[in-house]
């Protein structure tokens, strides 16, 4: 019934797939903490302005399919601006403002969960924010959030499947690729989602560990 | 103080009006050479390519280079135009937006469409024509389009495409199964959810060869013309036209259709069971 | 921020006219308060009296109002009244002023991510961008000071209340600061627990750090304090020695909250005089 021999003789397409895949996931996992954390902190200021400019960023982002930004990033950019963007670049920036809203969020919600008493001895010190924010805050901060920010980083990397549509050769991609000459697509999207769990599992399972490690 | 402008003044200074606005939009009306000479200019013909479409686009598993009957042809046009071919990978729903975000060129093997022709120009004259016809599992008797208009038979169809389309029109009564990429449809069939799948005659000998399938053209037969597109803009009809001029001759020459035949041959797909006055 | 030039007699901390609202609520009502160098100044009240809220003022924790507020003779906060535009200083300076005046909270506030030696050198490490070595070894003998040598490369969530609290009044010390905050320092302890950070209290108050305690411990303030003020709904109601304020009370307010706590403090002064 099964012939996985099409996986067999394939699975250099795989790890191609594979590894754009991961360089995906992690470039646009990072791009997306730092901005997130830019985000989250704007969102902590008094200044109405900044604080107002974070909160639309994340409404824009969270509440708009994923899919859609990235088509905007590829063909609206050209087509309004007449700034023309590689698929590379309009898939890392539509994939990292997007994860930027919800880790925003994330880092937002883990900052104000800190008891103020850490604030007030930070300032009490003689601190500065950004000292404050560096030494005491953010660290503290970062550790309660280590469940939430890992189970985005899972999503991120699902979210990477779409990057297929404008044809960046990631895992969906060679899937698609390898169905289309072997007209065995069962085996092949099988094989795709076992090598999603193989990544995952694991990650999962070290971000368990970083989690009861550091409480 | 009031002045009266008599009605020969009014007269004289509209005609002024008239000439001047008719001088502007001449100066402003584009020159039908501005995008052949754009292409010309940047020695680029950007041409989609996209996988899953053998034989016209082959990807070279291994080197990833593009060839197949399609990439033959934007070679050919390219070379006259003394620029080269380059591929920009996509797909055929990305097609409309690669035009308007002018990351191509050309396009191959586009059945005119009216909704895709509000922004892209199709030449009036066919690269080549295939035909619609079904792939079914051996025993399948259903050989018309009337045969096939029944509430019992069960089609599969690729969404978004011609096909689809012509499913709908000539098969409205039949139960339809609309799938996102061909080799789901295959599945389908492989199921057995689906008795046929319709395709065009050049996917459908593919399909065929995998499954083990019978092609079947349904009577009587419909031809699908497929041509040239390209972007609907200002300056485009001298392209439109050159294209439309070596199209001609590639017909006329028999070029195209001996291309086809090769390309096939080629490929390990038998073309006999294409009735004798069908032609590319 | 210099806080040792000013003239003989001049308070250390000066406040006139302090007020302070929160939205409608008016917290401070136009406070006088001066403190001189070495002097131990409690504050007394009822909860909601304002005595937190005057003292989280002192280093800018609250914004005030208006009215003045110098420390050192440097004016740190001054607004003339009502609709008067703030002239406060920079937030560069109020971070200086603040590394100069040590706060110990009710809630220790210890950072939890750093052991006890290493809460104890934040201060100078980060704010004062102190050399390592010098940091470490005052961070130690402040430590020992507290009695709590042997914790020093503990973390904050093994310690008891009494304990957090002492480590919290060594790393206010670490910066080597000229006033001493303490707000409500043994309120969130076990009774059992409250004696070893009065004792350390104690121990600072007779070396002469000047400090301003907020407190419930009435014994704590008739035995260490100089002065006892006596706060009221934004209002202070009594400024004096402990002695007279406390035990001959001339205001029918102080009388009523000392006579809620008269009963606890009889029985503290024998075992304070022991000591």
């Amino acid at each position: 019934m099964f012939d996985w021999s099409v996986i067999t003789q394939n699975t250099d397409l795989i790890l191609k797939g594979l590894l754009i895949t991961l360089y995906y996931t992690v470039v646009t996992t990072v791009l997306g903490l730092a901005i997130g954390l830019i985000i989250a902190l704007a969102q902590l200021t008094r200044i109405s302005a900044i604080h107002w400019s974070g909160r639309l960023f994340v409404e824009f982002f969270r509440n708009v399919p994923l899919l859609v930004w990235l088509l905007w990033s590829y063909y609206a950019l050209p087509i309004f601006l007449g700034i023309n963007i590689s698929k590379q670049l309009a898939g890392i920036l539509a994939l990292s403002l997007y994860g930027a809203a919800y880790y925003a969020e994330i880092l937002r919600a883990g900052i104000q969960s800190l008891d103020k008493g850490q604030s007030d001895a930070a300032r009490a010190l003689g601190m500065s924010t950004g000292q404050a924010m560096q030494r005491i805050i953010l660290p503290q901060a970062f550790r309660r959030m280590i469940p939430p920010l890992a189970g985005q980083t899972i999503i991120q990397m699902k979210n990477t499947t779409l990057l297929s549509v404008i044809t960046v050769p990631d895992l969906l991609y060679q899937a698609g690729y390898i169905s289309s000459f072997t007209y065995r697509p069962m085996e092949v999207y099988t094989a795709i989602g076992v090598v999603f769990l193989i990544i995952l599992i694991p990650s999962n399972y070290l971000a368990r560990k970083l989690e009861t490690h550091n409480s | 103080m009031k002045v009266k402008i008599s009605q020969h003044m009014f007269n004289v200074l509209a005609a002024f009006v008239v000439l001047c606005v008719a001088s502007v939009q001449s100066a402003f009306a584009a020159d039908p050479n501005t995008v052949l000479d754009r292409i010309r200019g940047s020695g680029e013909l950007r041409v989609p390519v996209m996988v899953g479409e053998e034989p016209g686009y082959i990807r070279d598993r291994d080197t990833g280079e593009w060839g197949g009957f399609y990439m033959e042809w934007a070679n050919e046009i390219a070379d006259l135009l003394g620029v080269k071919a380059v591929p920009v990978e996509t797909t055929w729903g990305n097609l409309a937006a690669d035009f308007q975000a002018k990351k191509i060129d050309i396009a191959f093997g586009l059945n005119p469409n009216p909704k895709r022709g509000l922004v892209v120009d199709y030449l009036s004259v066919p690269l080549f024509t295939d035909a619609w016809a079904i792939v079914t599992k051996p025993g399948f008797d259903k050989k018309s389009w009337s045969a096939l208009n029944d509430p019992s038979v069960k089609l599969v169809v690729q969404k978004g495409g011609t096909m689809q389309v012509v499913a709908e029109a000539l098969t409205p009564k039949a139960e339809m199964i609309v799938v996102e990429e061909r080799p789901l449809g295959v599945l389908e069939m492989q199921a057995g959810r689906a008795d046929a799948m319709v395709l065009a005659i050049f996917d459908a000998v593919q399909v065929a060869k995998q499954i083990d399938g019978e092609i079947i053209l349904p009577t009587p037969m419909l031809l699908n013309p497929a041509t040239i597109g390209l972007a609907r803009e200002e300056g485009n009809e001298g392209y439109e036209n050159w294209l439309t001029n070596w199209v001609n001759q590639q017909r006329a020459l028999g070029l195209a259709q001996g291309k086809l035949h090769k390309a096939f041959e080629e490929h390990g797909i038998d073309l006999s069971m294409l009735p004798p006055e069908f032609s590319f | 921020m210099n806080m040792t030039s000013k003239k003989e007699g001049q308070p250390l901390v000066s406040i006139k006219g302090l007020s302070k609202s929160f939205g409608s609520h008016k917290v401070l009502r136009n406070i006088d308060l001066d403190v001189h160098e070495g002097e131990v100044v409690a504050l007394l009240g009822s909860s909601g009296s304002g005595k937190t809220t005057l003292l989280r003022c002192i280093n800018l924790l609250e914004m005030p109002d208006h009215g003045e507020i110098e420390i050192g003779g440097n004016a740190i906060f001054k607004c003339s009244g009502e609709g008067q535009s703030r002239s406060s200083i920079s937030q560069k300076q109020v971070n200086a002023l603040r590394s100069r005046v040590g706060m110990v909270f009710q809630h220790f506030n210890l950072f939890p991510h750093m052991s006890v030696l290493g809460n104890v050198m934040e201060g100078p490490r980060t704010v004062l961008k102190e050399d390592a070595g010098k940091n470490r070894e005052r961070a130690l003998d402040y430590l020992a000071k507290v009695g709590m040598s042997e914790f020093a490369d503990r973390r904050p969530d093994r310690l008891s209340g009494g304990q957090k609290q002492r480590v919290s009044i060594a790393r206010a010390l670490n910066m080597c600061p000229k006033v001493m905050l303490f707000d409500e320092p043994t309120s969130a302890l076990d009774p059992e627990l409250v004696g070893e950070v009065l004792e350390t209290m104690m121990t600072l108050a007779k070396e002469g750090m000047t400090m301003i305690v907020v407190t419930h411990e009435l014994g704590f303030a008739l035995e260490v304090a100089d002065r006892v003020v006596f706060l009221n709904e934004g209002c202070v109601e009594a400024d004096g020695p402990p002695s007279d304020v406390l035990l001959h009370p001339d205001n029918e307010r102080v009388q009523s909250f000392v006579n809620r706590f008269h009963a606890t403090a009889e029985l503290m002064r024998p075992l304070l005089q022991e000591s």
